[in-house]
């Protein structure tokens, strides 16, 4: 069972003089449980690209399955689909309406069409999984809470619909560093705990190295890079050429390199850089 | 489908009407809807429908940009016309039951809808061959040369009211997205499912637009505007001989209308 993308194109404004092809010939297979990351500078087609995992825009050209339903079909119904992939956007707090947390949290549930029991055992269980408490927001108006209360209202929202796969547009984006640890913290655990499929649209290289099982890396509409985050990082090169940067650690490697330090440059996380310079340092030290 | 929306486009272009001072465009279009109002006669809707032609072509804007302005008038045409044709009174040229088909009708019929399409015509051809800020500066100046107290306010609003449609249209098919993802039924057959579907739009998209409202009035003030006391334009509208020219040739058209109008 899988999301795939067989050869899709998207065009924007198809036979107009604005025409844009957005998307070209991309083909993508995210599995359950896997954990994606899609990097690429601003207007790659990275936010086009994931409205195809769940029907909201369709391929000018290509195919685009969920669990072997193709979306294209009529007989697909895409509001089944839209529960099972669930999607949040960029600022998700944008989207909040209702007079109370529990509320809107329930939207997407009660779209599906739930008994009033069923949903509110959702909606408590998409809350405590975004760390908000339950008795102490349900009553709460969204829009008095802070930014990163409101951000995990809008994901639990979706959350909420018990997906499958989980699709992310920088879900961090413009929360301050405390508001941002909480919810990678969380979409950690949905992934690990949850075995939720993860896919995660970011300009943060630091957080999508530690993350991310594969990294998916678009440039003008077209796949450059689909490989685990170390391989990719590895074309540093290519990547700056794109404008895009590898994360903190890989670059202070690189820099320790450029002063002679014979250390891998294909680091992720703050934990390999330390024992790998502990390691030099004691080499450097045993040799003195 | 929010798309279809085209108040206020502008074609970039370099014909006549385009570098024509806004001022003088807003006069000639009251000038020609006069014009076109007291035409009454074949000859005089001959006349007119020429003279529009001509408009036209000096104005190298696509046809089919005219004609997208005219479509979603069809309802109202057909009715006008039907109205026309079965109501009014005269010699019966066809009679079934109790429709009857006058000469006088049909001519008349005829004449209402081609006023109406010439009327939307040369309106959007005012908004197609002139720039948002352009057409609003024009308007301000007019204004204030009829005493209006709040001219400047007055075009200021419309000209961020004009700058904000796109920006809104775009925020509204954003949040329709979001509230697609979580199961909102925008594209159903379905009335209440759609009225239903209405709120998780209107609220978000009610706070944003006041959201905005409050980051221009502050990036606004921030820039000490103050109003259109005392302030000075780095572009000052000028009348060229190009305006007078213009101006006199839409005089002879509502002269000459008025002259058909009368039988000559």
């Amino acid at each position: 069972m899988s999301i795939r993308l067989e050869d899709v194109s998207y065009t924007y404004l198809p036979n107009s003089p604005y025409e844009c092809n957005a998307l070209q010939n991309i083909d993508i297979q995210i599995e359950e449980g896997e954990f994606i990351g899609i990097i690429g500078h601003t207007g790659s087609g990275k936010s086009t690209l994931i409205q195809h995992f769940n029907g909201l825009l369709k391929p000018t050209t290509g195919r685009v399955t969920v669990d072997d339903i193709d979306l294209g079909s009529k007989s697909a119904d895409l509001r089944a689909i839209r529960q099972r992939v669930g999607m949040v956007f960029q600022y998700p707090e944008h989207q909040l309406f209702e007079e109370t947390v529990f509320e809107d949290i329930a939207y997407g549930p009660k779209n599906m069409g739930l008994s009033t029991e069923k949903i509110s055992s959702m909606v408590q269980k998409a809350m405590s999984t975004v760390n908000l408490d339950f008795e102490k927001y349900r009553y709460m108006s969204p829009f008095t809470l802070s930014g990163g209360e409101k951000r995990r209202v809008a994901i639990a929202g979706v959350l909420a619909m018990e997906p499958k796969y989980l699709i992310l547009d920088e879900p961090t984006a413009g929360l301050d560093p405390k508001g941002r640890n909480e919810i990678l913290v969380n979409i950690e655990q949905l992934h690990k705990k949850e075995k939720m499929a993860v896919v995660f649209v970011t300009h943060s290289m630091d957080d999508i190295a530690r993350l991310a099982d594969r990294l998916i890396v678009i440039n003008s509409g077209r796949i450059i890079f689909s490989d685990t985050p170390r391989k990719v990082f590895k074309e540093y090169e290519v990547l700056q050429k794109t404008g895009l940067d590898i994360p903190t650690v890989g670059r202070l490697m690189l820099e320790l390199q450029k002063k002679g330090w014979n250390v891998r440059n294909d680091l992720l996380t703050i934990e390999e850089a330390k024992n790998e310079i502990m390691k030099h340092a004691r080499e450097v030290g045993r040799n003195a | 489908m929010l798309k279809d929306i085209t108040i206020g486009q502008y074609i970039p272009g370099d014909s006549a009407l385009h570098k024509m001072d806004p001022r003088t465009k807003i006069i000639a279009v009251v000038v020609y809807m006069i014009g076109l109002f007291l035409a009454n006669t074949q000859s005089a809707y001959l006349f007119v429908t020429i003279f529009t032609a001509c408009i036209i072509i000096l104005s190298q804007v696509p046809l089919i940009m005219l004609i997208r302005g005219i479509k979603p008038l069809w309802i109202i045409l057909l009715l006008t016309l039907g109205l026309h044709i079965f109501m009014t009174e005269g010699i019966p040229i066809w009679q079934w039951g109790i429709l009857k088909i006058t000469a006088e009708g049909l001519k008349m019929g005829l004449f209402m809808v081609l006023r109406l399409i010439y009327l939307v015509l040369i309106t959007s051809l005012l908004t197609l061959t002139t720039t948002p800020i352009l057409l609003t500066d024009g308007i301000e100046n007019l204004l204030k040369r009829m005493f209006v107290p709040v001219a400047h306010e007055l075009a200021m609003m419309m000209t961020i009211a004009l700058r904000f449609i796109p920006t809104l249209i775009e925020e509204a098919e954003k949040i329709m997205k979001a509230q697609m993802a979580r199961g909102a039924d925008f594209e159903s057959k379905s009335l209440l499912a759609r009225a239903k579907s209405i709120v998780p739009l209107l609220v978000p998209l009610f706070l944003s637009a006041f959201r905005r409202a409050d980051d221009l009035a502050m990036a606004m003030e921030a820039r000490c505007y103050r109003g259109g006391e005392n302030r000075s334009r780095m572009k000052e509208l000028k009348l060229a001989a190009r305006d007078a020219i213009a101006i006199a040739i839409i005089l002879c058209f509502a002269a000459v209308s008025i002259l058909l109008r009368n039988g000559v």
